[in-house]
């Protein structure tokens, strides 16, 4: 009892105020989140106040109402969601076997491997635009929801191959050489033995790579010029400064539009760091 | 009886197989990748330094009149050029010291025992994961003069005056964007931090202490050349980024107003999609890659001796 008492005092001071630090760098972080809700949920005419309302009406939903009777967000998501969901899997199939060789074969040009991997990550998309744009022109790639698939699995399966092997360089090669004499072939042990092991790590590579389709902005707005086939980040980018759709909507939209990798975020969010400072960060 | 004679021929044929695919499996295995990003990556970087060196039309894009190096030239002579260097040496600066060191302050707090700190940490990530496109979004309405909360809470303690602009005005737009950047960077890197400060061997921190170091005097020799690599690493990463970014800035301000926040990747895609001057926006990408590989090359030369000093 005493003990528990003279712990109190000597740690309380200290604790509230990291506390109290720790609160307020979670509130710098989260507000500007908290603030899409409640501006999504404020009526248009308490908005408009000089001093705005911190809490929001809960009653009020007239943004997310007339969402998808009258904006085009649902035919947005979905494209979006075809190219995240597209991309995911290409860098899925082209990443796990190049991570299992580079993991487990030490083959002459492994090292160039590995450079041409890290190198990837210098080259701005920006510079990559105008060829890219070229090369889809001719190859009638423009308009095309499978080219934005293809363009994003470049930029990122790289980073897929590098928490894949970082995963698979964790388990011990015993059960590998087991598997190996009782006659597996290559496959078999991929898909009985590595697969299952470090499904953890396949999970959060998914989900980078699902983000990196689903937020990306510059190529869906340079080889999408077809209204049908716009992605969320284009549509809503578009809705900036325009003050024709109402902002609760607005807001709605882009609620709807983040929920989505914040999901898979916090489900994963352990695992991704683990990914990227076994991969990448330590090199 | 047929078992029995083809059995043995069969294990050899395996056998012969094994060892062939045992010698090249692996390059069946990488080739996919490999020639993957030869192809959408490869192809494209060799493309643009070629296309720098033309001028070729957003009309007709694949056909070009060679220029020898007349591009490079014009942009090194524009005074826009030297703006958009400037801008991006600001914004890059800017954004990578402010995202290290709200992130190292955020994962030397989030290292401490915390009532919650799951819900704590969970929180603080966040914005890593919010796509920029609606950060943007949400920030252009957080910023707005008349109606948004930030002037609201500012000028309420009489910080600034009511209708202050910020990414609307030519003095303030830079410095609006560079917050709303670290206010996305910092979370990932203080996560990035964290797993690195929970490395450090808690022993050391206690021998520190024995010997009577002060808190201050713990993390200058201490915690601060163990983490020294991560840190590098993450300035490099935070660094390229910067120099990539192009969503964030495009959406919010289309790099005005007045050029004060046109960055070279603003710049190139004005060059390249709003005037059609494809090969000059390769020229601008080409000078964007080569300072992205000097950020590398200056990264490693440090690493290095990080690595020397150690060992």
């Amino acid at each position: 009892m005493t003990r528990i008492v003279t712990r109190r005092n000597k740690f309380q001071p200290t604790s509230i105020a990291i506390f109290l630090s720790t609160a307020l760098i979670a509130v710098i972080a989260a507000f500007p989140l908290y603030w899409m809700i409640n501006t999504a949920l404020l009526p248009t005419d308490e908005r408009f106040q000089s001093t705005p309302k911190l809490f929001p009406a809960l009653n009020h939903s007239a943004g997310f109402d007339h969402l998808f009777s009258k904006m085009a967000i649902a035919k947005w998501l979905s494209n979006t969601a075809f190219v995240a969901i597209g991309c995911t899997l290409t860098s899925l199939m082209l990443g796990i076997f190049a991570a299992y060789a580079i993991s487990r074969r030490h083959f002459r040009g492994r090292g160039l491997v590995t450079f041409i991997l890290f190198a990837t990550q210098m080259l701005p998309e920006a510079l990559l635009v105008i060829p890219l744009y070229t090369l889809f022109v001719k190859l009638g790639l423009i308009n095309n929801l499978f080219g934005l698939v293809l363009v994003n699995t470049a930029f990122v399966m790289p980073i897929t191959v590098w928490v894949l092997k970082g995963a698979i360089d964790t388990i011990p090669h015993e059960l590998e050489e087991a598997a190996v004499i009782d006659g597996c072939t290559i496959l078999q042990i991929q898909r009985l033995i590595i697969w299952p092991l470090i499904a953890p790590s396949i999970v959060a590579s998914a989900v980078m790579a699902f983000f990196q389709a689903w937020n990306e902005y510059l190529y869906a707005t340079t080889f999408i010029l077809d209204p049908d086939k716009r992605l969320a980040s284009t549509g809503l980018a578009g809705l900036i400064g325009e003050l024709v759709t109402p902002l609760d909507r607005v807001m709605a939209a882009s609620i709807l539009y983040t929920l989505p990798p914040l999901i898979f975020f916090l489900l994963v969010q352990k695992r991704i760091v683990a990914g990227l400072t076994s991969g990448g960060v330590k090199g | 009886l047929t078992i029995k004679a083809v059995a043995p021929a069969r294990q050899i044929a395996s056998k012969n197989k094994k060892s062939w695919r045992h010698r090249y499996a692996h390059w069946l295995l990488v080739a996919p990748a490999l020639i993957y990003l030869l192809v959408f990556m490869g192809y494209p970087l060799f493309r643009g330094l070629q296309l720098s060196l033309t001028e070729t039309n957003t009309l007709n894009p694949n056909v070009s009149a060679y220029l020898g190096t007349k591009n490079y030239q014009q942009i090194f002579q524009s005074s826009g050029f030297s703006n958009s260097l400037s801008v991006t040496l600001k914004y890059a600066v800017g954004s990578v010291v402010g995202a290290l060191f709200l992130g190292m302050s955020a994962a030397l707090i989030m290292n401490r025992p915390v009532r919650g700190r799951l819900f704590f940490r969970a929180m603080v990530t966040l914005p890593w994961a919010a796509p920029p496109i609606a950060v943007a979004l949400i920030f252009t309405w957080m910023f707005n003069p008349q109606y948004g909360i930030i002037n609201s809470a500012l000028s309420s303690f009489g910080l600034v005056n009511k209708e202050t602009h910020w990414l609307d005005d030519p003095h303030r737009a830079l410095i609006t964007l560079i917050v709303i950047t670290i206010w996305m960077t910092f979370p990932l890197t203080s996560l990035i931090l964290l797993a690195a400060l929970q490395t450090v061997p808690k022993e050391l921190f206690e021998a520190a202490r024995i010997d009577g170091a002060s808190t201050r005097k713990v993390f200058r020799y201490v915690t601060l050349p163990l983490m020294r690599p991560t840190i590098y690493v993450m300035t490099l990463l935070l660094s390229i980024w910067a120099l990539r970014r192009f969503d964030l800035i495009w959406v919010l301000t289309q790099g005005g107003p007045v050029d004060s926040t046109s960055t070279l990747v603003v710049r190139l895609y004005q060059e390249s999609f709003a005037f059609g001057n494809l090969g000059k926006g390769a020229a601008i990408g080409t000078i964007g890659f080569v300072i992205s590989v000097l950020c590398t090359v200056l990264y490693l030369v440090a690493n290095n001796r990080v690595e020397k000093s150690q060992s």
